[in-house]
């Protein structure tokens, strides 16, 4: 079979159309349609929306679902598989032509790059809801501190000396390559200062703290507690915040099959960790144990996971992880898992 | 009638040299290669007739959103046309059907579909997603009998954890247990084998 390895398209083993017939009532159309969709698109297929106007077109929505291994990791515990459901991963629609309706067909690498691209969307809500849960217990540890240290610096020095001068504030950092501007335009995008005419001017999530007369260790906690929460991704992916970009994934590698499995009490190992997060973020996630086990435990510390040693009575000395009850019932209210 | 020992020996040193799937949804292509690497292994019949795991994943185009099934049994004869064997697929097979077409040799052990919400294997867990959905899972079928069937279950195997599974081993079922999975909420079975061309086709059965 040829490939065509820039689009990852094979050569089109599925027809461009198939007909149904138009004498079904709405229920068996469904069933029928999706059964012949599950034969082209893989047997996780199914409508997550079907629509059939007056005018005799039809527009499908189609989704799918996958096996996921959500087993607990103690000994003489049984393999549990469990399936996820990704909704809207592809149009379709069709229309009557006398008494059959004609549905086009995409090709299956388009319908598969839906599926990615909704894991990934998947990916992000988990990665958002667990930095909603987790910004408070890292804000003020010292490895997220050093990192958001010019964020800090921002806006406390917007918040004392307003109205501040940008040049004054980029001369103080002395970051090369425009870092500051960067932090500035973050900053603003998030609602928190604001650049005008050359000077930076506070804003209402940053004046608040002077009516609630917030200062010191404690402003810092809660203002770069705020700031993660609320811009999570720009932090990490646009001005490349390491450890806010990798903290998640460690923390997703148990979160992701505790939430799948609905059990914050499961027991997983640091290899299922490991697996799970080449699983949901890819080949960049694998990380030497000695790493892993290092922000496993900084996670512990923090009080986002819990560990566990295995028994004494029995050869099982391995360590485990669990989650951590609050975190598990936020991530449970937000990630829609 | 119950499965004898006989039966349980022969159907786990069948499944013994089997390959384990690489991921959790690779079970059609892995189920056809086993098919094929066991009735490949039978005295007299090519070794070619086993096409290898790179022909038949690429014949069934497999890919993260799973196989295709439609047309799978005129994709995997055309690729046995050199040989004097050819696939049969066939919907609404009783479990008897199977019997006899595991007791010819001249076809292949036939691999059947099973619906995951009606399927509750011994021995691990399978939970559909929160509304419901999952995908249908392909098993090779190796004994029936009036009470039980022993089969080749490939999603016991693949991204394993390394602690609670050794080895590839047969699973056994409740027949009617077995049948209402197979069946479906549609009630249509699917059932796909190999079978050597100059032999009466067990189609004429039907």
């Amino acid at each position: 079979m040829s490939e065509d390895s820039n689009e990852g398209e094979t050569t089109r083993i599925i027809p461009e159309s198939i007909s149904v017939s138009t004498n079904f009532s709405s229920e068996v159309l469904q069933n029928t349609i999706e059964r012949r969709l599950q034969e082209v698109y893989g047997s996780g297929t199914y409508l997550s929306d079907f629509y059939s106007a007056d005018s005799g077109s039809l527009a499908i929505s189609i989704g799918n679902s996958f096996p996921k291994d959500v087993s607990d990791c103690r000994p003489n515990r049984d393999r549990v598989i469990k399936y996820i459901a990704v909704d809207d991963i592809a149009e379709l629609s069709g229309e009557r032509s006398g008494q059959e309706y004609q549905i086009e067909l995409p090709s299956r690498h388009s319908v598969e790059q839906g599926l990615v691209q909704a894991k990934e969307s998947l990916r992000e809500e988990l990665d958002q809801a667990m930095a909603r849960a987790m910004y408070e217990k890292i804000a003020s540890t010292p490895a997220v501190e050093n990192q958001l240290n010019p964020i800090k610096q921002i806006l406390r020095w917007t918040r004392i000396y307003h109205p501040v001068s940008f040049e004054e504030v980029r001369k103080a950092q002395d970051k090369k390559d425009d870092k500051t501007l960067q932090y500035v335009h973050t900053l603003e995008e998030l609602g928190f200062i604001e650049l005008r005419e050359g000077d930076l001017h506070p804003k209402r999530p940053l004046e608040k703290y002077d009516l609630g007369e917030v200062d010191g260790a404690e402003f810092n906690k809660q203002i770069l507690g705020e700031v993660i929460e609320q811009g999570f991704q720009r932090l990490s992916r646009d001005l490349q915040l390491g450890i806010l970009r990798h903290l998640p994934k460690f923390a997703n590698g148990y979160y992701v099959a505790a939430l799948e499995a609905n059990d914050p009490s499961l027991h997983l190992n640091m290899e299922s960790i490991q697996d799970n997060m080449v699983e949901w973020y890819g080949q960049s996630a694998r990380f030497h144990k000695f790493e892993l086990r290092d922000k496993l435990s900084f996670l512990v510390r923090n009080k986002i996971l819990e560990e566990e040693e295995g028994g004494e009575d029995d050869e099982d000395s391995e360590l485990y992880f669990t989650a951590n009850q609050n975190v598990f019932e936020q991530m449970s209210a937000t990630a829609s898992l | 009638m119950t499965l004898s020992d006989q039966d349980r020996t022969q159907a786990a040193e069948t499944v013994s040299p089997f390959n384990a799937q690489t991921g959790l949804d690779d079970d059609m292509p892995n189920v056809i290669w086993n098919m094929l690497k066991e009735l490949a292994d039978r005295p007299r019949v090519p070794d070619d007739v086993n096409l290898g795991k790179r022909t038949i994943y690429d014949l069934c185009d497999q890919r993260s959103i799973g196989p295709v099934t439609l047309d799978i049994e005129q994709r995997l004869s055309a690729e046995l046309s050199d040989y004097t064997y050819d696939a049969c697929y066939q919907e609404g097979l009783a479990a008897d059907v199977l019997k006899q077409i595991i007791s010819k040799p001249s076809c292949s052990y036939p691999a059947v579909e099973l619906a995951i919400e009606l399927y509750d294997p011994n021995g691990y867990d399978i939970q559909p997603s929160g509304r419901g959905n999952a995908r249908k899972l392909r098993v090779l079928v190796l004994a029936v009998n009036h009470e039980k069937i022993l089969y080749y279950d490939p999603l016991r195997y693949g991204k394993v954890n390394q602690n609670q599974i050794r080895g590839i081993q047969t699973s056994e079922l409740d027949k009617k247990e077995f049948i209402k999975a197979w069946q479906g909420r549609s009630e249509i079975t699917s059932t796909l084998w190999v079978e050597e061309t100059d032999q009466s086709r067990l189609s004429e059965y039907n």
